[in-house]
């Protein structure tokens, strides 16, 4: 691999309105400038502290936006309600940015246990989602675990906790495969950090998966294990798959290796008008499965 | 399909042509007489096609594809000259005082070592390409392995794909729009090894003929060009064996007649042999390993009992295998890729009388890919499986009809595919809550055709054909008429010619890739409802002619649009949706293509060799990619240039050179960098990240796709041949080097830590190959 000199593209500077509303927290959003793709800029993104934000639900002006710090704008003690329609305005010198979304409502599930196991190599815990009253096609549900695990099980000598990712796996033809690999090459399919219900599949039935992590790591006392269970907007839902897809799937690694000599570029999901980034929407149920 | 008005009026002028030929034909044989016969190679005394047969200086005929000619001529004493590409020309006088049935025998140029060497015209007047196995011997490749594909890639208006695959691009379309046949039958996947070879052994080609400025009628089903591929057919004088043994493979050939003067054999077989050795080696270190390989067996018989009846009976089978196993503890797996074609022939040809020839073929091809993933442990085993399967039977008639001043050709042919893409199985003692099995698709495929060649003088040629096709899938019916038009006319002043052409084509299959490698993932698929089938048409005006005696040329412009092609959307590959139908990942949209080509070539005794050149300029639009806007195709490269010679010096030694270059094809690169949205409940320490912002904190932008031209490329190759007669055969060596100056071109760009990097594949690369071909 060598270094090579072509006439790059020109660069056009852009601003990137991010935002998640979520009921669980108060509206906030980010503002940023773009940077040119070869900058070695070791700062970051340029956030942008200026903007006149402008805050609407259902149509009706809520009330500006206050700039907190690093690029994050938020509107006070005002957390977005289910089933509202949001819209943000972001003023920055002549430009003005803007995007719509509205938040999900939560979703009814029950969660049981199976006698039998998944096979993995740990052998965790058989679980079966089954969700009440949803119609094919009206929703887009992701599930995810945290797992709140001693760093004993890191090789520390302490108890400590800290909360890691968990990860999904399962052989259920109810997930959506996008960000699926087999593990081990076999048939169990292991989904890194989210799995993705497809929307037909939504109450046709029930899903059976396993949360994977280390051999007996949920026994130590003071572990964790916590299933989201999270319901996003559509534009949120084609953010994050597409967002994914760009971030599992590229030419070189990290590491400078090789990847994935087949990928393709791929523009990430954006809702914003007259520039980049995403206003999503959740609605996450979450529910502690194992507690020592 | 539009068929514009002039178009039609030219058709009838064909038409009535053609009509009057039948009807006075009685009045015309009245002075003529007709000649037939076949064509032979005078060694081996196998067919020559293409061979082109001129009576007073006019080109009156070719010799089809199994060697048969047919023409009329006046009465009394002609001068009759016989060429074909490879052979020695043969010139004689005739004498017609009736219909004669002739044999003409031609001998090969390379069994005449120390007598003038002579070449025929890459190009022949209608602006199409001939290629035997020896001047595919004579041009260097990657690792000293000939290669067919790779070869035509020289030729202007072609080019290939991506640094050392064997794909081609003819003028602007994409490796699909290409029909490449063996012995007349589709080969659906022609790649060996990821598409770095092809799978045609060139010991057992006899030849190779490229259409694309005019595309006979008795050909379609693809939008650019046709690839037809003859294989041999085996000695039918005396038996021969040769082998050859290269740093990639080894090759074995028998031929030989199985009743001399009437039949003959072929077999060969060439098999990779690394594959062997490295899984070897790596099991002596370890119980993992990796390993690829191939294969590829031409089985050939014919026979002739009589003089108006030939059989043929033909079968080829290839296979490609990549395997990784690995072994920990008491669990084993076996990871397996294997993708190949089998095919099967058996042609009838009839002589009904001195101007009725006919060739019937029942043909079965099969193309099939499969992906297996095998575990067995102590207390589990279980097979994964995926697998594509194209599996076509095909029966077709053709005819030829000569007739004074012209000549008719018509037929029919009938095909039912079987598609089934995509099925997976799973077996074992695993849990399956449910296997996506995928009904096979049937298409039902017939065509009729006609094609009209009208000489109304010596120097002018015209020529009319039309090709309907019906297709019927899942219940729906397509109908297509494909008229090809064209027109030559030679100027004897000039010694040379000018040449017209028009045609439309219509492709029913999709070829669904988003590689330039030659993946075995690569998907065929029919038309749907939702994908519509690919339309083309084309216009193209030539000339050509001589400079002097050692010098042909031609000069071809061309502008051609190609309307509902298939791209995959973005993010939307094989690898990264299995769970999506593959028509939820593809755009259709249109695209068009210009250029410019020009070849030079030069004959003679010692030194001969050509020049090729392109300037075009190809592009696509899609409604869903790009916003809209055209942009330029991946290997939109508007100059390519390759220069290819040959130079034999004494005593069997020989030089050849090759230097290829051409501007850079295009990729997509990001125009910003950005910031995205974290994902939902992700806890820090996860996901890589960089300078602590999070998984999604290095997003490209994407607004304009194909934005970024590669580097210009090239690169020269040179090879250094030995040929020695020993005393029970013909020794030789040849030696390669790929790449000579070891120019770092780049087989693809990225960007990585804020600089703009190229992968460079092939540094030079050198090689050496030992063959033997016993007397």
């Amino acid at each position: 691999m060598e270094d090579v000199d072509l006439p790059y593209p020109p660069y056009v500077e852009r601003y990137v309105l991010n935002g998640v509303l979520n009921p669980d927290s108060i509206i906030s959003i980010t503002l940023r400038k773009t940077l040119p793709p070869l900058s070695d800029d070791s700062t970051g993104y340029v956030p942008i502290a200026n903007a006149k934000v402008l805050c609407y639900r259902n149509g009706l002006l809520l009330g500006p936006m206050v700039y907190r710090d690093n690029s994050r704008y938020e509107f006070p003690e005002t957390q977005p309600e289910a089933g509202g329609v949001y819209r943000i305005e972001a003023t920055v010198e002549n430009t003005t940015l803007s995007a719509t979304d509205t938040v999900p409502t939560s979703i009814s599930y029950k969660l049981g246990g199976l006698p039998y196991k998944i096979t993995s190599q740990y052998r965790n815990p058989d679980l079966d989602l089954t969700f009440l009253e949803l119609t094919p096609g009206t929703k887009y549900v992701w599930l995810s675990f945290i797992n709140r695990l001693s760093e004993r099980d890191f090789g520390d000598t302490v108890d400590n906790f800290r909360n890691v990712n968990g990860i999904v796996g399962s052989i259920s033809p109810y997930l959506d495969d996008f960000n699926a690999t087999r593990q081990d090459g076999g048939v169990l399919q292991v989904y890194s950090f989210m799995a993705r219900i497809k929307p037909s599949a939504l109450g046709q039935g029930t899903l059976v998966f396993a949360p994977l992590s280390f051999t007996g790591a949920y026994r130590r006392p003071g572990t964790r294990l916590t299933l989201h269970v999270s319901n996003f907007s559509q534009a949120y839902d084609r953010y994050l798959k597409t967002a994914i897809t760009a971030l599992d799937n590229p030419l070189i690694n990290y590491n400078g290796v090789l990847n994935n000599p087949f990928y393709e570029p791929i523009n990430v999901y954006s809702n914003v008008q007259n520039g980049l980034g995403i206003l999503g929407a959740v609605n996450d149920r979450s529910q502690v499965i194992i507690q020592n | 399909m539009s068929i514009s008005l002039k178009t039609l009026s030219t058709f009838s002028i064909l038409c009535l042509a053609l009509i009057e030929n039948v009807l006075f034909s009685g009045v015309t044989l009245a002075q003529n007489a007709s000649v037939s016969g076949y064509l032979l190679n005078k060694g081996s005394q196998e067919v020559i096609s293409s061979g082109k047969i001129s009576i007073d200086g006019s080109s009156v005929t070719q010799s089809n594809t199994f060697g048969y000619f047919s023409f009329s001529a006046s009465e009394g004493s002609h001068s009759l000259l016989v060429e074909a590409p490879g052979f020695l020309a043969f010139s004689t006088a005739l004498v017609l005082d009736r219909d004669t049935t002739i044999r003409l025998e031609l001998s090969p140029w390379e069994v005449q070592l120390d007598e003038v060497r002579i070449t025929t015209p890459l190009s022949d007047e209608r602006g199409n390409y001939r290629l035997t196995a020896e001047q595919i011997k004579n041009v260097p490749t990657v690792l000293s392995e000939p290669d067919v594909l790779k070869v035509l890639q020289l030729l202007p208006g072609v080019q290939g794909g991506t640094e050392g695959t064997a794909g081609i691009h003819v003028r602007g379309g994409s490796p699909d729009q290409t029909l490449i046949l063996m012995d007349g039958v589709p080969v659906y996947n022609a790649n060996h090894l990821f598409g770095f070879f092809s799978v045609f052994n060139p010991d057992a080609v006899a030849s190779v003929d490229l259409y694309k400025n005019d595309l006979p009628a008795r050909y379609g089903g693809r939008l650019s060009s046709v690839v037809d591929i003859t294989m041999r057919e085996g000695n039918r004088q005396e038996a021969k064996q040769s082998f050859q043994l290269g740093p990639l493979s080894s090759k074995l050939l028998l031929e030989g007649p199985l009743k001399k003067g009437k039949s003959s054999y072929l077999l060969s077989v060439r098999r990779t042999w690394l594959d062997v050795l490295a899984k070897a080696a790596q099991r002596t270190a370890g119980p993992n390993y990796a390993s690829i390989g191939f294969y590829d067996f031409n089985a050939k018989i014919n026979f002739q009992p009589n003089q108006k009846n030939r059989f043929f009976l033909s079968f080829y089978s290839g296979s490609d295998a990549f395997k990784n196993g690995n072994t920990s503890g008491g669990d084993k797996s076996l990871y397996s890729f294997r993708w190949g074609n089998l095919t099967g022939i058996a042609r009838w040809n009839h002589v009904f009388g001195p101007k009725l020839f006919k060739n019937s073929t029942l043909s079965y091809t099969n193309y099939r890919f499969e992906i297996s993933n095998r575990f067995q442990s102590a207390d589990l085993s279980y097979l994964f499986r995926t697998s594509s399967r194209i599996a076509d039977v095909s029966y077709k008639s053709d005819f030829s009809y000569a007739l004074a001043k012209s000549e008719l050709q018509f037929g029919l042919e009938t095909t039912l595919h079987r598609f089934a893409p995509e099925i997976v199985q799973t077996k074992g003692n695993v849990e399956v809550f449910n296997t996506s099995a995928v009904s096979p698709t049937f298409v039902a495929d017939a065509s009729l055709y006609a094609d009209y060649t009208y000489r109304p003088t010596n120097t002018l040629r015209l020529q009319g054909g039309l090709r309907y096709n019906l297709l019927r899938v899942n219940g729906q019916t397509y109908h297509s008429l494909q008229p090809r038009l064209s027109l030559y006319q030679d100027i004897p002043a000039v010694s040379g010619g000018l040449r017209a052409s028009y045609m439309q084509n219509v492709q029913y299959l999709h070829l669904l890739t988003n590689s330039s490698l030659g993946l075995p993932t690569d998907l065929w698929v029919p038309i749907t409802d939702r994908i519509p089938p690919q339309r083309a048409q084309q216009y193209s005006l030539g000339f050509y002619g001589k400079l002097g005696k050692q010098f042909d040329w031609s000069l071809d412009v061309y502008t051609k649009s190609m309307h509902n092609l298939l791209e995959y959307t973005e993010g939307a590959s094989f690898l990264g949706s299995p769970d999506l139908r593959w028509y939820d990942r593809v755009a259709v949209g249109k695209g068009s293509s210009k250029g410019v080509e020009v070849l030079l070539q030069k004959q003679g005794r010692k030194f001969t060799g050509f020049i090729s050149y392109t300037l075009s300029r190809t592009t696509r639009t899609f409604d869903l990619l790009n916003d809209g806007r055209t942009f330029p195709y991946r290997y939109d490269r508007r100059h390519v240039v390759n220069v290819s010679a040959q130079y034999a010096l004494n005593r069997g030694r020989s030089l050849q050179m090759l230097f290829a270059a051409n501007s850079g094809g295009y990729v997509t690169v990001a125009t910003q960098r950005m910031a995205g949205a974290d994902l939902p409940l992700f806890v820090p320490g996860g996901l890589p990240r960089k300078r602590g912002l999070g998984p999604l904190n290095e997003l490209g932008v994407f607004p304009f796709r194909n934005n970024l031209q590669m580097p210009l490329y090239h690169r020269l190759d040179v090879s250094y041949k030995v040929d020695k007669q020993k005393r029970r055969g013909m020794r030789t060596w040849t030696f390669s080097v790929y790449n000579a100056y070891n120019q770092r071109n780049a087989f693809y760009l990225f960007v990585n830590e804020n600089r703009l990097k190229k992968f460079v594949l092939f540094p030079v690369l050198p090689s050496f190959s030992y063959a033997f071909r016993f007397d």
